[in-house]
Order: structure tokens, then C-alpha cells, then sequence
């Protein structure tokens, strides 16, 4: 009876056969701090599982890929640094499967400054995270593997990715909250193939790419931050969880960028709702029931070490807190989707939760 | 002549019985005023409120920041004993408003029977009463993980401040017209589980109460300690979100000052 009240054990149900499986989606978030001291368990775990999937596989790194400030220039001292942290995700994707990066605040130089008058140096974020879009395609990989960042090169998105019975909508939401950007019609990206450019261009998109799916196809939107969280971006865990709500700190919920870019991808997200809304950006493994998708997935524990709190919201219906682990989402040929939450910790190692998924909205 | 006087010392005998009987009756009516228990005025006044009379029912379980306002509903039962018999039992209604996934703002509208506590004769003291209440509460601090507990080995358990403020009124007993009540509370509360969540806690409080007759109010304050354990979202068996329930005491240090009671609550979640 306690077992079944504390959840964790009873919460698993059938899985589909290798056979049935007709594409599968991990997700890991802010796995750019792996501690060369620590046992890569997470990304080993996910890489045997992504071998075992092979080309129908695709991992979503969800952002925060290069811990703490993005790709150095190739002359700095912790150039090599940079480069362990990127090769030790990119080897987790297997020959013949497809590895997405997503940037996260942390890529863009954790909101690098600037220069005079806010005319772009390259200490900036866009620089930093261009730096790293050009340097995932060419680090080695496994034979046969596709690496690559998307949106790219500080491209606020959405870009689309369509793998069969699945269609990724990927957004680049640190575009929405650094500082440096000049969000209008004007501010000419093309040479970097950006084709938006302004908040109502990036919704027009979303709204689009939403609408135009292909009968029985589910739709999965990606990004570095969540747009619900009980962690402390959320302003839920910590000490100073109640100061964050006033702080106004652009990477928390409340701040006020992050709230009208939360307030535009929902108004968005609401023309036809996805199944999923997946982020990173807090640091623990959270499956929600979202108000704009039928669920909103927080996967950000990507790091061994960086597990943080999570508080359970009512709409809650898994948390793995102060651990490391990752998402596995199988698409079944019968219009079926699996989740499954994996974590590593003192507590618990390999699969702890999974669900079946229904499209509620 | 004689007649006349023996008029007048009856006269004198009527009025002197006449005034005893009086004082006798004011006496006995002064009396029958008081409340047939043996609680403090600051006792009493706490017991008539939802602060006292009902139990506590510890943190606010968060929702997502993006419900704007969210309603939900409580329903509470208390009782305490006070002796030879007599009881106090209250049920109270409560609306929540939930604001932006955080802090709660309550209003309780409640009934009591105290059974065989008045005097029949008095006007100041009713078995059956209203009583209302306010109270405004916010989680202060969550901390990390910090506690492993038996059975519920996924998480350790987290641990959680709060803050309330509260304040009560109920309409006439034990001898006063009113009673009003504020208080302060930091509720502290451990968190473990997953589907369902199973929350003990401890509300150490510090309350003012008042009383008023026609003329006068008095005051006086106490230090109390209210505790239980909430289960939260024990709807998700049945598929239901938002639903909890909790079993509490609320004590004053002071003889029948205990009461227990459940509260069972709904809040709609989008």
C-alpha cells in the first residue's frame, strides 16, 4: 500500500516491441557540465539506448550544451574544455541517428553583454552561439551520425523537422530574452538564414507549422525554457525562490521578457496545441499536463551533479528531483506515443516512470 | 394609629423583600451570563473562531504559474471536548482563491453547536453560532531534497515554510456578544511521494483574541501549535486533480484546549 502511495514502482506500464516502435525522441537537457571526476552514466545510458533505435532515433539536446558561458574562441584557455563537454554529447548519437542541439541561455554566453551601445561584439551571446552552430558539424562523431544545432546560428525559429510520424518545432527562446537584439522587421539575419525576425513573425510561424501537419502526425515544440516548472525557475525551490518572483531576472518565469514570451507562445500554442511541450532550463526530470500542449515535459538534468528542487504542481505527474537523467519518447505505428523517464542517482538507476500519451487538447 | 404603623413596617418589609428578590434575580441573571465551561475569555474566543475551532490543513500545494486564478473549495470539521460532556463541534466552508500558482487567500464561513454550554437563561450566550474568517497564506522557502524516508525512496523529502495571517470573528458565547481573533502562523511541513503526496506538518501560531460584552472588550493572547498530515492530490486514484485531504489538531496549552478535526479540499485546476 506505502509502495503504491509513494508511486515510484507502480507507475510503469507495458512497453511496445523494438518492432512496433516506429521512431523515438530523446530528450536531454543541459548536459553541458559533464564532470570528467563523475561516471558519465546519463549520456552512456542514452547512448546504448539510442544505438539500439539506430536511424530511428533522434536525441533532442535541449539547450545548455556548453557549460558556463557557451563556446570559447578557439585561442582561449578553456577551448578544450568546451570541446570535451560538446564530444561527450555528440558521441551519444549513434551511426545512422540524428542528434538536434538546441541553444540554451548558457550558449549565448549566459546573456553576454554586448558592446558599446549594444552594437554586437564578439564577447556577445549571438556570437557565442553562432560559434557553437558552426562547430557541431564538424566535431567527430559516430559513422553515419547527423549532428547539428537548430534553430540555427541565434535564429529564433521555429525550425521544422519532420521524421515521419513526428513533426519537431524547435524555438530558440534565448532570442526572446537577451538583452543585444534588435527585434525588429529591420535587423537583417538573412546571411545567417534566419527567416523571422520579429516576435509576430516567430508566431505567424509557430501557428503555421502547427496547422500544417500531416494527418496522424504528432507534433512535439522544443525549446530551452519551459514554459511551466515547479524547479526554481519557476520560483517554487530555494532559499531565495520568493525574492526570484520580484527580481525581474530575464530567466526566470516572472521576468518580464520571459513572461511575454511565454504569454506570445501560448497565445500561439493555442491555434492547435501539440501533444508535447519539451524543455530544459531547470534542472530536474518533470512530466506536467500543459495548458497549451497536452503535456509539458521539463528534461534538464542532463548534467551529473547539477540535480536541483522541484516542486510538484497539481499538474504534476512525475518529479525527479536533485538527480540526472533523460527523456525516451517511442512513436508506435498505431498512433501510440510511450514516454519514459530515466534517471541516475544515489536513489534509483535506470527507468523510474512511463506513460502512455493522449492528444487532450 | 397602630394599624397605620404596622402599614408601614410592611410596607418597609415589601420593599426590603421586594429588593432582595430583586438582587437575587440580577445576582442569579449575572451568573447565568457566564458560559457553563471552565475556558479563558482568550480561550473561549479562540475556540469560537475557525482559528480554534477548526484544524489546520498546513502548506499550499503550488500550481503553475500560469493559473492566473484559481478557485477551489474546503470543507472542514473540528471538535473539541470540554468536559462533563460538553462538546464543541464547528464545520466550516471555505473559498480558496489561488493566485498565480502561489499564495492562497481563504474566506470561512462556519456554524457551531456547543452542546450544553449556555445557560438557558442568558443573552449572551448561544449553543448554536455563526463564525467567519480570513486568512492569507504563501510559501516562503522549499528546500532541496533532504530527507530519505521509508517506502518513498524515488525523492528524499522536501521541506517547507510558510506563512499566514489569519483573522476570525464569531457571533455570541461564553458570556461575549463577539469574539475576534488574528493570529500569525508559519506552518512547516515535510513533502513526500509522488502520485500522491503525503505532507506532515506542524502550524505553531501566535493568536490575539478579543471578546466584547455591550460595554467592554477585553483581550488576551496565546501561543498555539496546530499540526496533521495532509494527503494530496488522494484524488489521482479516481482520476480527480486537486483534491486533498487532512486530518489535524489545533492546541492551546490549556485544559480542553485540543481540537481535532478534517478538512477534505478541491481545488479546479484547468
Amino acid at each position: 500500500m506505502l509502495a503504491a502511495i509513494a508511486g515510484c514502482r507502480g507507475a510503469r506500464v507495458a512497453t511496445p516491441t523494438p518492432t512496433e516502435i516506429v521512431e523515438t525522441i530523446f530528450l536531454i537537457g543541459d548536459a553541458g557540465e559533464p564532470d570528467p571526476r563523475l561516471p558519465a552514466t546519463v549520456l552512456d545510458s542514452l547512448a546504448v539506448q539510442a544505438a539500439g533505435v539506430g536511424a530511428k532515433g533522434t536525441i533532442l539536446f535541449l539547450g545548455d550544451n556548453i557549460y558556463p558561458a557557451g563556446t570559447a574562441d578557439s585561442i582561449a584557455a578553456n577551448y578544450a574544455d568546451v570541446l570535451r563537454r560538446l564530444d561527450a554529447q555528440i558521441r551519444a548519437v549513434p551511426g545512422g541517428g540524428t542528434g538536434i542541439f538546441l541553444p540554451g541561455n548558457h550558449d549565448w554566453a549566459d546573456g553576454g553583454q554586448g558592446g558599446f551601445f549594444g552594437a554586437a561584439t564578439a564577447s556577445d551571446g549571438l556570437f557565442i552561439v553562432r560559434r557553437q552552430y558552426a562547430l557541431i558539424p564538424r566535431r567527430p562523431k559516430n559513422a553515419g551520425a547527423r549532428v547539428m544545432m537548430l534553430p540555427q546560428g541565434g535564429c529564433p525559429g521555429p525550425a521544422v523537422v519532420d521524421k515521419g510520424r513526428v513533426r519537431l518545432i524547435l524555438l530558440d527562446t534565448q532570442w526572446w530574452l537577451h538583452n543585444y537584439i534588435v527585434r525588429d522587421s529591420l535587423s537583417d539575419d538573412r546571411e545567417n538564414g534566419c527567416t523571422t525576425h520579429t516576435i509576430g513573425e516567430i508566431t505567424q510561424a509557430l501557428r503555421d507549422s502547427l496547422k500544417t501537419t500531416r494527418p496522424g502526425q504528432s507534433v512535439i515544440v522544443a525549446s530551452h525554457h519551459p514554459l511551466v516548472t515547479g524547479g526554481p525557475h519557476g520560483g517554487y525551490c530555494g532559499a531565495f525562490a520568493l525574492f526570484r518572483r520580484w527580481a525581474n531576472t530575464s530567466q526566470d518565469l516572472f521576468g518580464k521578457s520571459y513572461t511575454r514570451m511565454r504569454d506570445s507562445l501560448n497565445r500561439a500554442l493555442e491555434t492547435r496545441p501539440p501533444l508535447i511541450f519539451a524543455a530544459g532550463h531547470d534542472h530536474s526530470l518533470q512530466v506536467l499536463r500543459g495548458r497549451t500542449s497536452s503535456y509539458a515535459l521539463v528534461s534538464g538534468a542532463g548534467s551529473i551533479g547539477k540535480g536541483e528542487c522541484a516542486a510538484r504542481l497539481r499538474q504534476s505527474l512525475y518529479v525527479g528531483q536533485a538527480t540526472s537523467g533523460f527523456m525516451r519518447l517511442d512513436f508506435t505505428a498505431a498512433d501510440s506515443v510511450l514516454l519514459r523517464v530515466y534517471r541516475y542517482d544515489g536513489h534509483v538507476h535506470g527507468e523510474v516512470f512511463s506513460h502512455w500519451l493522449h492528444d487532450r487538447k | 394609629m397602630r394599624s397605620m404603623a404596622l402599614a408601614r413596617v410592611n410596607l418597609r418589609r415589601s420593599l426590603v423583600l421586594a429588593g432582595l428578590t430583586s438582587l437575587v434575580s440580577f445576582v442569579s441573571r449575572g451568573l447565568g451570563a457566564q458560559s457553563r465551561t471552565e475556558l479563558t475569555r482568550t480561550l473561549a474566543a479562540i475556540a469560537s473562531t475557525p482559528l480554534g475551532a477548526l484544524t489546520p490543513v498546513g502548506p499550499i500545494m503550488a500550481t503553475s504559474r500560469d493559473d492566473t486564478l484559481l478557485l477551489g473549495f474546503r470543507l472542514q470539521y473540528g471538535s473539541r471536548a470540554l468536559g462533563e460532556g460538553r462538546r464543541l463541534t464547528s464545520y466550516g466552508l471555505t473559498t480558496n482563491l489561488q493566485f498565480q500558482g502561489g499564495p492562497l487567500i481563504s474566506g470561512t464561513i462556519g456554524y457551531q453547536n456547543g452542546s450544553d454550554i449556555c445557560d438557558p437563561s442568558s443573552s449572551s450566550c448561544d449553543d448554536h453560532r455563526l463564525m467567519a474568517g480570513l486568512r492569507y497564506t504563501s510559501n516562503l522557502v522549499t528546500t532541496r531534497p533532504f530527507l530519505r524516508v521509508p517506502f518513498f525512496t524515488e525523492n528524499d523529502a522536501t521541506g517547507t515554510a510558510s506563512l499566514e495571517i489569519g483573522g476570525g470573528w464569531a457571533e455570541k458565547g461564553f458570556e461575549e456578544r463577539q469574539h475576534w481573533t488574528a493570529d500569525i502562523t508559519v506552518p512547516l511541513s515535510l513533502a513526500v511521494g509522488q502520485k500522491m503526496r503525503m505532507v506532515p506538518f506542524l502550524t505553531p501560531s501566535f493568536a490575539v483574541a478579543w471578546g466584547t460584552t455591550d460595554r467592554t472588550w477585553s483581550r488576551g493572547q496565546r501561543f498555539l501549535v496546530g499540526g496533521g498530515i495532509t494527503a494530496q492530490e488522494v484524488g489521482q486514484w479516481v482520476g480527480l486533480t486537486g483534491l486533498d485531504l487532512t486530518i489535524g489538531f489545533q492546541r492551546a496549552f490549556s485544559p480542553h484546549g485540543t481540537t481535532l478535526g478534517a478538512t477534505v479540499t478541491w481545488t479546479r485546476v484547468p
